[in-house]
């Protein structure tokens, strides 16, 4: 945990101009407001707790699942008869008795990660779920060959990034979303190949532009500055800041949707069992 | 290529054969992904696919509408120098703020109903792709290819109806497969190839119920069951899932 505090902290530097007061979980619930968490689930086989992302998918398997470890013990099998006599219309009754597994995958080596979900190569990640191959992630979903990131849900190849989601190729980015190749970002949506921007949607090839202008370096800078020391302020005295997702809207973020895949329920929440 | 032969190729590498038109199946293959939001763009009214993180009542645009955007705020003018401070900031760009649906970065091509897609090709119905050709009916793939009704695979091929599976070919309803191939009804598996209804096995072949056969036992099976995966679908257009196989088990005994 100490090397995620250090990380975190860094990246805040970094972004911020200077690292948050207190500890990173303080910014919990800030930094998993677009994360999917898991849920702990009892296991079959013992009274430890079995990780499963706090996806809809996973629902209909938490009352057969045992710890990743566990279901590497189980050694159950049907007999030569059973299996030959297998039918896609008898799996249900046929494999009852075998078909106790895990929702949790650790994959190649990990060092120093905890509280993770599906996850690996690692380095110190923390309460992540699905973390591949990425190094100092904390509080993310779905992450591959990332480093120094906080927050971050579907992002891939990105580095000192806070609240990033949906992106790909975004290094020293704050609040940005469904974007790609861009660095020095603040609350960008749909921006691609821009530098140095703030408040700037759906716009290619931007540098120091603010709402989607260009207002040279000195100008930028100033206003850059301006908003890091606002952002440090209300993360500190309120654990929370702006929502890129509620800029310019009235209700909150967040729409309806449907199909198996949505999100259960937002951090570490829900004991079943 | 359009999501039908998507369908139609994957099909017959996977289950031996074509099961009919896509539109039959989309039901079922809708049944493990996220859906993107739907909406409509606040400039033409043409429907658009949103990331659900969006706010409902938010301004859309479809993101190919950026130059319509842009001229649009042209006519707006915003006085930096008068700006003191960033909340007024925000209040001074507030109506500009429009999400952007059907969003295709990187260097993509026929990509249609879809959003968030990345340097991918020939994808269809589907969200969060990157680096993948030949998608349909998937959320968050990368770097794969043939994948259909899947949520959560990288670096696949031909893969049918899965959940979360990493450098494997070959799958229909699997749940946490890593460098696996030609696998039916199996949960976390490892280094397998020809497992069947098989469940936390790690390096196997030729596996069904869990058990090891030889080779022509196993073969003729294998034929049987998927002859009997794909009969099934093509008849009731559904199949049984894999979670509810697991969720009907009986750990004690």
């Amino acid at each position: 945990m100490n090397e995620i505090e250090k990380a975190f902290k860094s990246t805040c530097a970094v972004l911020l101009g200077r690292p948050l007061k207190g500890e990173t979980e303080k910014y919990e619930r800030w930094l998993m407001r677009h994360v999917t968490g898991f849920t702990r689930n009892k296991s079959q086989m013992s009274d430890k707790k079995v990780y499963a992302i706090g996806l809809q998918f996973y629902q209909g398997m938490l009352p057969n699942l045992v710890t990743y470890e566990e279901s590497l013990k189980i050694d159950r099998k049907l007999s030569p008869e059973e299996s030959g006599s297998l039918t896609l219309k008898n799996a249900e009754k046929a494999l009852s008795k075998i078909c106790t597994t895990t929702t949790e995958t650790v994959l190649y080596e990990n060092i120093g990660s905890e509280e993770c979900v599906c996850y690996g190569p690692t380095q110190y990640c923390y309460r992540g779920t699905h973390c591949w191959f990425s190094k100092y992630a904390g509080y993310c979903f779905w992450l591959k060959d990332t480093e120094y990131i906080f927050g971050a849900s579907r992002a891939v190849e990105c580095a000192f990034c806070i609240n990033v989601y949906n992106s790909f190729r975004l290094t020293r980015c704050f609040e940005t979303s469904d974007s790609g190749s861009s660095s020095d970002c603040y609350y960008c949506h749909n921006v691609e190949n821009c530098e140095n921007c703030m408040f700037c949607f759906n716009a290619k090839g931007l540098k120091y532009a603010i709402g989607n202008v260009e207002v040279g370096p000195e100008s930028y800078a100033k206003f850059r500055k301006m908003l890091q020391e606002k952002l440090a302020r209300d993360l500190e005295e309120e654990g929370t800041c702006r929502d890129v997702y509620e800029l310019g809207t009235g209700g909150s973020a967040g729409a309806k949707k449907s199909g198996g895949g949505g999100k259960a329920k937002i951090g570490m929440v829900k004991r079943n069992g | 290529m359009g999501a039908e032969k998507i369908w139609t190729d994957t099909c017959r590498v996977v289950l031996g054969e074509e099961l009919g038109p896509l539109g039959d199946y989309e039901k079922l293959l809708k049944r493990y992904v996220r859906q993107s939001a739907a909406g409509k763009s606040a400039l033409s009214g043409k429907d658009l696919a949103y990331c659900d993180n969006c706010p409902g009542d938010a301004k859309f645009i479809l993101a190919d509408e950026a130059a319509d955007y842009a001229k649009m705020l042209k006519g707006k003018k915003l006085d930096i120098n008068s700006i003191k401070d960033i909340d007024s900031l925000v209040r001074a760009l507030e109506e500009n703020f429009y999400y952007a649906g059907n969003i295709v970065l990187g260097n993509s091509s026929e990509v249609t109903n879809s959003t968030d897609i990345i340097s991918s090709s020939n994808v269809h119905f589907s969200e969060d792709v990157i680096g993948s050709k030949n998608v349909a009916h998937c959320s968050s793939v990368r770097f794969g290819e043939n994948i259909v009704g899947t949520y959560h695979s990288g670096s696949s091929k031909f893969v049918l109806k899965s959940f979360r599976g990493f450098k494997c070919s070959r799958l229909f309803e699997t749940v946490s497969l890593n460098f696996c191939s030609d696998c039916y009804y199996t949960v976390n598996l490892e280094n397998c190839s020809n497992c069947l209804f098989s469940f936390n096995l790690r390096s196997k072949l030729r596996c069904i119920g869990n058990l090891e056969l030889p080779q022509d036992k196993f073969a003729s099976l294998k034929d049987k069951l998927v002859k009997e995966i794909a009969g099934t679908m093509r008849a009731k257009k559904t199949v049984p899932s894999i979670t509810e196989i697991v969720h009907r088990g009986v750990w004690n005994e």
